[in-house]
């Protein structure tokens, strides 16, 4: 009994399998016509667009709403790739006319249905359709189930001037996904309109490190007042990550205030701190640190070696020469080694 | 002594060990038919959840800024015809920020003299460690014309080996080992580095999908369209390939029990990489152990991490049309497969290594160490004992159906899978030789396989090594 319901089953499976992949095919073949007829339809319509752009003409402009407005999908689709080509005055006449035809309601309805890809599609394409109906749907899309469409929900909302809130939900958000790179551009973007609400985030030990760090790279980046006394608030972090993003906010902020800092993290006990310093030292072309950077050429992890190495070759002739010297004096050490295949990488770059 | 006695104890005894023989055959069979049930089941959960982006100029916009930079290694040995193509084609990628460091692993042709020639190559001096293991590099070249192209000569040493060499060489967190012959789709970085975005700390590997390319218009190393090959073999490898990946990879990623990533197109954190000493030398199978490695290095400290395949990225290989050189090559797959599974036996079952050591081992227990020598043995004893009228037709029909018609289902319905979420198939005439073919695949080829395994199973026990000669047809002809 049970060996012939393996026999009936398995023919059954297999029967069932073959027919599914028949009416597949079926349905292919169906299509093929359809599918050579939107691939014209296509063509025809981005030609179309771009010619509009250069002309203004009231009667392709009329025959391009026509085509949107009869099919949103092809539309939609197409728009996302022409708004990649055309930018500035034509991208914003081309969007105008495409929410005349509609397409920006069908993307605020997109924005609640379907597919998280068809989701996260509308809350991108929706940066091109500002307007008081698309603050209240992506304000609703913040609220999404997934983490990624309620992201980019939030960032196209502050992006275009909303007051949307960085509350404690979005935060709570953030943080529990809080390894994701994608975090680092919400936190951009409300670096640039809500720089308050993320300095309380960014000095608040409670929250996760992750989203601290990210929000300190953020602010950094605005140049906001206030910024350098932030990062020295933070240069004693017990956590390693922590002193590696002041080292590394440091370099970028450039400020003579932070060079201490720099230089007492060049033989801060965490090789990853030495190194971020070291590339620190570098960029902001700190001689005066160029014997610190000489000591390193000896530390015990490879990586602050070499990134010693290249800040060194940063500080322009005074690094170099130092370099050519410990070439001529330490000869076939590993420290000889070091500064020649630095200054050879150097040289082949210049 | 009653010899009557004698003879009906031996006929029972031998009744007895046949019919448990056959359990055993019938039962190995079933195990693994439903292990392809759950390989589908979940592949298709994956591809309705997780719908891969068609849209290339999408996936730039969303990742190009955060995507992490990568180090891109291909090894290559007596790759003169090809490897400037390639090099080309792999410097062409739509990624943000990459370099490429191909490894000429002491190459007997011109390997070398082609790529220097091709990229007007010159000695260079770079600033590396050495944390794993390898034949010494006897040189590195650089061209200011490809600033991201890094080419390093060293002795023959092996493919784990040339990769252990660009391991060292590498300067960004995450490397991708590529095999020379191989063609990575335009935007296949930016689509297999999203699980690195979306889960730095945990992600540790991420698998591409390997697809076949015999067939398909290629032109200096371009994917210009896509073609069925006209080879039977290579048909019947699109098949395999299509469960392979699109099945089984999807399904155990999905459990979090991959155990393999394939080495023509594979992504790597490299402190993780070199934590665990990089690739294993003296195997034919580095692939699965590095991953393997990593598993158990992880596991061992209790560190929470993922292993993930994502479907989408495409890595176009060349398949073989030889029977002799295709047999080789499952022969070599099937012993790596044994080196790993005994090298970490201590896994199998093991709480210590949770679902690794009961899904991911005992699937290679029952599929690649058990499977192919119980399944010949069906075949020798089932169709011999019915024809000596000892086994009755129910017997002959379930081990049909397992070996046979069970397989024509999973087939098909990988082939499903791959029409409803993906249709990378153009043409319908396509589709439906396809179709043919997985139903034709599982009448001789299937057993064929089988035994090509064996005579790894064979090699693995006699301890034999090398990979032995894969001649090719190659792209330019295709």
């Amino acid at each position: 009994m049970f060996l012939t319901l393996i026999w009936q089953i398995s023919v059954g499976l297999a029967a069932v399998s073959v027919v599914t992949m028949m009416g597949l095919i079926f349905v292919r073949l169906r299509d093929v016509s359809r599918v050579r007829n939107e691939a014209q339809r296509r063509e025809a319509l981005l030609a179309e667009m771009l010619e509009w752009t250069e002309t203004d003409d009231s009667g392709q402009a009329q025959t391009i709403t026509k085509a949107l407005a009869q099919d949103q999908t092809l539309g939609t689709n197409l728009l996302i790739e022409v708004f990649e080509i055309v930018r500035g005055e034509g991208q914003e006449r081309l969007a105008a006319l495409a929410e005349t035809a509609g397409i920006g309601d069908r993307l605020r309805r997109d924005l609640f249905s379907g597919a998280v890809r068809n989701r996260l599609a509308a809350a991108e394409g929706l940066a091109w359709f500002p307007s008081t109906a698309t603050s209240e749907a992506l304000g609703k899309a913040v609220l999404d189930p997934n983490d990624d469409v309620s992201f980019t929900a939030a960032t196209t909302l502050s992006a275009q001037g909303s007051d949307l809130m960085f509350d404690e939900a979005l935060i709570a958000r953030l943080a529990r996904v809080n390894s994701s790179r994608r975090i680092e551009r919400v936190l951009a973007q409300f670096a640039q309109t809500r720089p308050d609400a993320l300095l309380d985030l960014v000095v608040d030990p409670d929250r996760s490190l992750r989203i601290r760090t990210a929000g300190l790279d953020a602010l950094t980046q605005t140049g906001i007042e206030g910024m350098l006394e932030l990062i020295l608030s933070l240069e004693h972090a017990p956590s390693t990550d922590m002193r590696v993003a002041v080292a590394r906010n440091l370099g970028t902020l450039g400020h003579p205030e932070g060079h201490g800092t720099i230089a007492r993290y060049l033989s801060d006990e965490r090789w990853e701190v030495r190194c971020k310093a070291a590339e620190s030292v570098g960029r902001l072309g700190l001689i005066d640190l160029g014997p610190q950077l000489c000591d390193l050429l000896l530390d015990e992890n490879w990586w602050v070696r070499h990134r010693a190495g290249e800040a060194m070759a940063k500080l322009g002739d005074a690094g170099i020469s130092a370099l050519q010297e410990i070439v001529a004096l330490a000869g076939e050490t590993a420290l000889g080694h070091t500064a020649e295949h630095v200054l050879a990488e150097v040289k082949r770059s210049a | 002594m009653d010899l009557a006695g004698i003879d009906f104890d031996m006929s029972t005894v031998v009744a007895s060990t046949l019919e448990i023989l056959l359990l055993v055959v019938i039962g190995t069979g079933l195990l693994q038919n439903a292990l392809y049930v759950l390989q589908l089941a979940l592949a298709m959960q994956e591809l309705a959840t997780q719908r891969p982006e068609k849209r290339a100029s999408l996936l730039w916009r969303r990742y190009a800024d955060i995507s992490p930079p990568i180090s891109l290694l291909v090894p290559a040995f007596n790759e003169e015809l090809s490897i400037v193509d390639s090099l080309r084609s792999m410097l062409a990628l739509n990624y943000p920020d990459f370099e490429v460091i191909a490894v000429n692993d002491g190459s007997k042709d011109g390997t070398l003299q082609a790529m220097i020639t091709g990229f007007d190559l010159k000695p260079i001096l770079r600033h590396y460690t050495e944390v794993v293991r390898h034949e010494p590099v006897r040189g590195l070249y650089g061209s200011p014309q490809y600033p991201h192209l890094l080419v390093v000569d060293k002795g023959n040493g092996g493919k784990s080996d040339a990769l252990n060499a660009g391991i060292n060489l590498s300067r960004f967190p995450i490397f991708c080992a590529v095999d020379a012959d191989s063609i990575l789709e335009s935007d296949a970085l930016l689509r297999a580095v999203q699980p690195f975005i979306d889960d730095p700390a945990r992600t540790v590997a991420v698998g591409g999908t390997i697809r076949i390319a015999n067939g398909c218009r290629i032109e200096r190393g371009q994917m210009l369209s896509f073609g069925l090959p006209r080879n039977l073999l290579a048909l019947f490898q699109t098949i395999e390939y299509l469960r392979a990946f699109l099945m089984a990879r999807l399904a155990w990623s999905r459990l979090r029990t991959l155990t393999i990533i394939s080495g023509a197109f594979g992504l790597f954190k490299r402190q993780t990489a070199i934590e665990v000493g990089g690739y294993s030398h003296r195997t034919v199978g580095e692939d699965m152990e590095l991953v393997v490695k990593i598993h158990r290095h992880l596991r061992d400290r209790r560190q929470d991490y993922q292993i993930v395949f994502v479907p989408e990225p495409v890595c176009w290989t060349e398949a073989p049309e030889s029977w002799r050189v295709l047999g080789r090559q499952r022969s070599r797959w099937q012993r790596g497969a044994l080196e790993t599974f005994f090298r970490h036996r201590d896994m199998l079952f093991r709480p210590r290594y949770g679902r690794i050591g009961i899904l991911g081992f005992g699937h290679v227990l029952v599929v690649d160490v058990l499977g192919p020598p119980i399944e010949v043995l069906g075949y020798l004893l089932v169709p011999m004992l019915w024809m000596l009228g000892l086994l009755s037709v129910d017997y002959l029909l379930a081990f049909l159906a397992l070996t046979f018609v069970f397989g024509i289902f999973v087939s098909v319905a990988s082939l499903i899978l791959e029409e409803i979420e993906l249709q990378r198939v153009p043409r319908v005439m396509d589709l439906l030789l396809l179709t043919g073919i997985a139903v034709l695949e599982n009448f001789g080829y299937r057993q064929i396989s089988n035994l090509w395994r064996l005579r790894g199973m064979w090699q693995f026990l006699r301890g034999a090594q090398g990979w032995g000669v894969m001649s090719r047809v190659g792209f330019r002809n295709t």
